[in-house]
Parts: structure tokens; C-alpha cells; sequence
């Protein structure tokens, strides 16, 4: 049903008291018009209602909690794929962790091999100027490496 | 890359979209901006909808289940509308769960009870937000909806009149027929 000229200006006139008073003014009341007063007091009632009705900080401090505790068990971050998940998908953490170790030792001692059978790379065998011989250097050199890879892929998440 | 967001600053002024895909790449601060930021909106609502006892309980809740279906969440409407829908539906869910004599009779009983350890309103702003509350539960839908847009989440109304695919004239015709419903319900006098 068409609105009536009156209902209208009622309309815009109430949206724009609601705007003031939303905003935090307290704009007069009108009162040559009993319909629209009444209106207007409604919506005053309803501003000083909700303003009311947030939470404090208590209420708010106490959601919160139980909101992140929360996130720390099932939060987005939570269960995301890691390098070694993807693979070796669907085996427990602990059996990806001593994975990670064999594989880790595996290549020590490949490391370690390889460094030994290099031409020159006997035991012992010292450098020109007598310093340190070249694979130990390699040895200690490789072991570390795979000690700061393995520390970087275990490392935790947060 | 996504360390580097994981580790991105989070200030209170970022916008929904990147704290949302932060968030949803597991960065704690700004999921609990977004918290801060949309609780009072969610709390209302709640508010306005179950009684007293379960407010804290439901509001949780939906933070929980935001939290639980970001991933899904793909942007393409705004976090704001994705929320208030996600707050509507546990509201549904709340009173499916409820016998609904039972929750007629909590509302009646409990709900002054509850109000009344607030500590934080003046007494005539109490009965007011009492009465209103109750005067609230009776409109309908569509006129609780503007009341709330307007109220509760302080959206403009040429803003309500986008999200509902109305004109601002329809809108604020709305919003006045709500206000007189209310009125009526809350048995003020038809001046």
C-alpha cells in the first residue's frame, strides 16, 4: 500500500532524529505532532537501551578466554600441514620425528663416507701448510649443516 | 611467504580482509582483533535474542564456531555479513536445542533475576532494557532485523538498505512501522 505524504515526511523525519540520537546527540523531541513524538521517544528508549546492553570488560574478558583457549586447540593454525606431514601423510608426529632422525644419520654418515673416500681425503692427511685437514673440515662442516636443517624443520611452528 | 604474514604486524586500524586471512593462516592476534572488534555487534544481538543466563555461553560460541569455519570463509561477501548470518543461525540453533515452554518460562522468571547482578545500568535504564528486550522478542523478523541494524550495529541507513536490497525509502518506512510495532508491544500509549 502507497505510503501517505504525511507517513512519509514521519519516515524521514524519524530516521533522522535516529541518526542524531545514534550518534550521541540528544535532539528535542517533537511536539507539535503527538505521533511522531511518541516515535521519537521509542527510539531514544531503544538508544538508551542498547548503549546499555554491550558487555563490560569483564564479560568480555571471560568470552574471550574460552574463545582463544579454543583457538589453541582448533584454531586455523592448528593442524596445518607441516613439510614432513606432506611426506609422510597420516603417520603420527613421533614416528615423523625418528623418520627424521634415520634419514638425518643416514646422510651424516653419507656425508661423513664421502668425505673419506674423496681423493686426498684420507684420515690424516693435512693440508699443505700443516693446518686442519680438509675432512674434518667437511665432517664437521656437513654435521652441522644437517644439525641446522633438522633443528629448522623441527623447529616449533610458533 | 606465509611466514612473513604469520608475523605481519596486526594493528587495531587493519581492515577485515587481512585480518581475516591472517587469521585464517593461523596468526592468533588477529583473529583476536577481529574478537574485539565484532563482539559488541554479536553480543547485542545475542542479547536481544536469548535470555539473560545464556548470553556469555551462546556469544562464545559463535566466536568458537567463526573460528572453527574461516578457512571456508572465501571473502566473498564481507566478514561482517558472514558473522551476523553465522550469529543468526546459533541463535537458531540455540532454540531448537531448548524445549521451547522451557525457554518461555526462563525468560519470564530468570531474565530480571539476571539483569539484576549487571551492576552497570541505573535502574530506570534496566526496566527499560528489560522491557524492550521482551518488547523485541515479539515483532517480527523483518522488523527486529532493522531494529538491530540501526541499534545494535549502528549501520547508516542508506548501508541497512544495501544489505537488505531495499530502497533508503523503503527502508526508513520500514524502520518506523518496526518503531511503532515496538512501541505498541511495549504498551506506550498511540499519542
Amino acid at each position: 500500500m502507497p505510503e501517505s505524504a504525511h507517513e512519509r515526511d514521519h519516515d524521514e523525519e524519524l530516521a533522522r532524529f535516529a541518526d542524531r540520537v545514534v550518534s550521541g546527540e540528544k535532539p528535542p523531541i517533537a511536539d507539535e505532532d503527538g505521533e511522531l513524538a511518541g516515535l521519537m521517544q521509542t527510539v531514544a528508549g531503544l538508544e538508551r537501551a542498547f548503549s546499555a546492553s554491550g558487555p563490560d570488560a569483564a564479560r568480555a574478558r571471560r568470552i574471550k578466554a574460552g574463545v582463544m583457549k579454543e583457538w589453541e586447540v582448533a584454531g586455523p593454525g592448528v593442524g596445518q600441514e607441516t613439510f614432513w606431514e606432506r611426506i609422510f601423510p597420516g603417520w603420527s608426529a613421533i614416528t615423523r620425528r625418528q623418520i627424521a632422525g634415520y634419514a638425518v644419520g643416514v646422510a651424516a654418515i653419507l656425508v661423513i663416507a664421502a668425505a673419506l673416500l674423496l681423493p686426498g681425503g684420507a684420515p690424516g692427511t693435512a693440508s699443505a701448510g700443516g693446518g686442519t685437514p680438509v675432512p674434518t673440515i667437511l665432517i664437521a662442516g656437513g654435521l652441522a649443516v644437517l644439525l641446522g636443517v633438522f633443528w629448522w624443520l623441527n623447529r616449533p611452528s610458533h | 611467504m606465509v611466514r612473513n604474514n604469520l608475523t605481519a604486524d596486526v594493528e587495531a586500524s587493519s581492515s577485515d580482509s587481512l585480518l581475516v586471512r591472517l587469521a585464517q593462516q593461523g596468526n592468533r592476534d588477529a583473529f583476536s582483533t577481529l574478537y574485539e572488534r565484532y563482539l559488541p555487534m554479536v553480543f547485542k544481538r545475542v542479547r536481544y535474542a536469548v535470555p539473560e543466563r545464556d548470553v556469555d555461553d551462546v556469544t562464545q560460541e559463535i566466536f568458537i564456531a567463526a573460528m572453527r569455519s574461516l578457512k571456508s570463509f572465501k571473502g566473498d561477501a564481507l566478514f561482517s555479513t558472514w558473522l551476523r548470518t553465522l550469529t543468526k543461525r546459533r541463535i537458531a540453533d540455540y532454540y531448537r536445542r531448548k524445549n521451547p515452554s522451557q525457554h518461555e518460562l526462563d525468560m519470564d522468571i530468570g531474565e530480571a533475576d539476571d539483569l539484576i547482578g549487571e551492576g552497570d545500568s541505573a535502574p530506570g535504564i534496566l526496566d527499560e532494557s528489560i522491557a524492550v528486550r521482551k518488547a523485541m522478542r515479539a515483532l517480527s523478523d523483518d522488523y527486529q532485523e532493522i531494529v538491530l541494524l540501526r541499534f545494535a550495529e549502528g549501520l547508516q541507513f542508506n548501508e541497512i538498505a544495501r544489505l537488505r536490497g531495499q530502497s533508503l525509502e523503503a527502508t526508513k518506512s520500514l524502520f518506523r512501522r518496526a518503531i511503532a510495532a515496538l512501541r505498541k508491544q511495549m504498551g506506550e500509549p498511540d499519542a
